[in-house]
This record gives structure tokens, sequence and C-alpha cells, in this order.
């Protein structure tokens, strides 16, 4: 009798244990790394030259996500980045994909995102799945178990913004919920290109 | 990692167990649980001083685990719970060893405001008042088990597991 509640409470613990998985896949960064963000201050990656990362996406497709390589767009980007166990980043999400599906693609601004500091213990994991869930449409690159891109985009809270100009130059950084109005305000129109 | 699973599981039956056994004792002292659990557990002074050194010893050891080999780094809170943690297991162990039933009065101050932390900490993880998510952060939980179960939740289990003992020792003592 004993042996039969053991057996029943370790299947009902592998069950509980098993879940779905994320894989790791090989991300590549070209460029230096910005220094790191701070929010008071001056932000002394203004104008510098953004790191170019390649990566996998929701898709399992190769990603790269630049400025530079479709010149023929030569549109100003935003990056968003995204951590699966943040809750603003959860909020964050259905945002974004709400303005999305209102408004469609901007035609002002290339949005792609990053998902990074991905850990299996942390809530909502995995990201993958997250993002399905919520119908996410912006291109988007898994990071390494490094956190090999956001360390290159000095990403120091989430969500983490960085705004490109067309030229791949930073035109700005930004930590924090960035709000629908402000969100919207930026996507239709524009940024304001800038040089440090 | 299993292993925090099956320790978060844990937690969740021990303090649902006894929180159960002790609002069955505040209702009827002389109930037949509490009849045959005294066959096998006895709580005069010096075992309930045992079952406490035992409870907050494998906190202590956990909060260790998760930390040192596991790689978690401490948040603040986690310091401060922490700090009122680790010498409830010498209290416990020295009153224990002299047998000193004052450990038990001792203790109660660590655990009440260990238990307040742990849960202003534990609400913090529910209800983030910050605009941001900081990559090492009060409010940015680690570990996420069952979808609620964190580590100042499992802090907030062992403290208020030591209340619980304490509470039966005083139902039962008199």
């Amino acid at each position: 009798m004993k042996i039969k509640y053991i057996s029943l409470f370790v299947l009902l613990l592998i069950l509980s244990c098993s879940g779905t998985s994320f894989e790791f896949s090989e991300v590549t960064v070209k460029g230096g790394a910005l220094p790191e963000f701070n929010r008071s201050g001056k932000d002394l990656a203004v104008g510098a030259f953004a790191p170019i990362p390649t990566g996998i996406d929701l898709n399992g497709n190769p990603i790269t996500m630049t400025t530079r390589v479709g010149l023929e767009e030569k549109k100003a980007s935003v990056i968003v980045f995204l951590a699966h166990w943040c809750s603003h980043c959860q909020r964050e999400v259905p945002m974004i994909q709400n303005w999305i599906n209102i408004n469609g693609s901007s035609d002002n601004i290339n949005l792609f995102s990053v998902t990074t500091y991905i850990e299996k213990n942390k809530p909502n994991y995995p990201p993958n799945e997250w993002l399905i869930r919520e119908n996410w449409s912006s291109p988007v690159i898994f990071d390494n178990e490094e956190n090999i891109i956001a360390e290159h985009f000095g990403l120091s809270a989430f969500p983490y913004w960085v705004f490109l100009n067309s030229d791949g130059t930073v035109n700005m950084r930004h930590s924090g919920s960035l709000g629908e109005d402000k969100f919207n305000q930026i996507m239709k129109s524009g940024l304001i290109e800038s040089k440090n | 990692m299993i292993e925090i699973k099956i320790l978060a599981i844990l937690s969740l039956i021990y303090i649902f167990l006894l929180s159960t056994i002790t609002i069955i004792n505040f209702l009827s002292p002389k109930n037949s649980i509490t009849k045959l659990l005294h066959k096998k557990l006895d709580m005069k002074y010096r075992s309930v001083l045992m079952y406490c050194l035992i409870i907050s010893l494998i906190g202590t050891i956990s909060s260790l685990y998760l930390s040192e080999i596991k790689g978690l780094e401490p948040c603040k809170y986690c310091w401060f719970e922490r700090i009122f943690l680790f010498p409830l297991v010498i209290i416990y162990f020295m009153s224990w060893w002299k047998k000193d039933i004052n450990g038990i009065i001792i203790s109660i101050p660590f655990i009440v405001i260990g238990i307040f932390i742990s849960l202003y900490h534990y609400s913090i993880q529910v209800f983030p008042v910050e605009e941001s998510c900081e990559i090492i952060n009060c409010s940015s939980p680690y570990i996420w088990e069952l979808g609620f179960i964190s580590i100042p939740l499992m802090a907030f289990f062992n403290f208020f597991g030591l209340l619980l003992i304490v509470i039966n020792f005083k139902i039962l003592s008199k």
C-alpha cells in the first residue's frame, strides 16, 4: 500500500515537472559593445554604430537585425529587449502587438525584438511559447545563454528600448515601459535623426 | 532544476498539513489526530526545540544551496530574510543542547519579523511597483514554481511553519 502511494506521488511529480523546452541557438554579434545604459546622465552611446546581432527567429530561421543590410529600405529601427519573466515586458508585448494589429507595420520605423535573460526556472518560460501565445508578429531574435546581445547593447533593465537612426547609429535608449501614447507617437511620426 | 520544484512542492504540503493540524488543535486540543501524532512525536519543549532546529536548518541549507551552488544571487530582501533565519539554527541548537526553554521565546521575534519581510517581499513580486524589471531585483522572482511559489514564499513557509510549531506547543502544553 505504501509503495502504491509513493509510486503515485513520484508519477505526479514527474508529470508536473515535464514541460515544454527551449533550445538556445547560436548567436553572433558584429561590432563593438555599447556602454551600459544609465538612466540618470548623458547616454554616451548616442551617435555610435549599434552592434549587428544574428540569430534564430521564432520560426527557426536565421535573422540579422540591422538597418544597414536592408539599405533599400533605409528606415530607422526600434529594438525592444524583452524578458519572459518580467511583468512589465508581459504587459508591453500585448500593447505593441495591439498597435501593430490596428496600424500595421510602421512606414517610418522597423520594429525588432530580442528576448534575452532566458531562464528555465523563472515565470512564463519558455519565451517562444509566450510570444506565440501573444501572436507576436515582429521579427525576434532569441539571445544565447551568455546574453551576448543584451550585453552588446548595454542593457540594464527590462523592457529595454534602443532606437536607431536609418544609418544604424544609436538615436536614443530607454529602459522601462514606454507606454501606449509614447510608442504610438514614435511609430507614427518616426525618430528625429540625431548624432552625438 | 527539479530539486527546487521538489522543495517547493514539499514546502507547500508541509505548510498545508501543519496549518490543518494547528486549526484542529486550536478547535479541539484532545482530538484523535493529535493523539495519533503524539504516539509518534511528543510535544515536550526539548522535542519542540529539535523540530524547530530541523525546520530552520532545512531553510538555511536550502537558502545557501540556492545562492552558493545554483548561483542565484540574493537580493536585498532575501538578505533581510536570511538575517532573521540563520541565527535561529544557533538559537535552537544551543537551547536544545542546554535544555533551555527560553530558546522558544527568544526565537519568536525573529520568526515574526521574518514573516513580515517575506510577505512584503512576496507581495512586491506579485504586484511590482517599479516601471522596469532590473536584472537582479527583489520584484523579479528567480523561480516561480506551480505558478505562484517563489523563494520569499518558501521563506514565509519556513518562518510560518516555525510559528505554527510554537503555537501547537503552547496549545498542547496547557
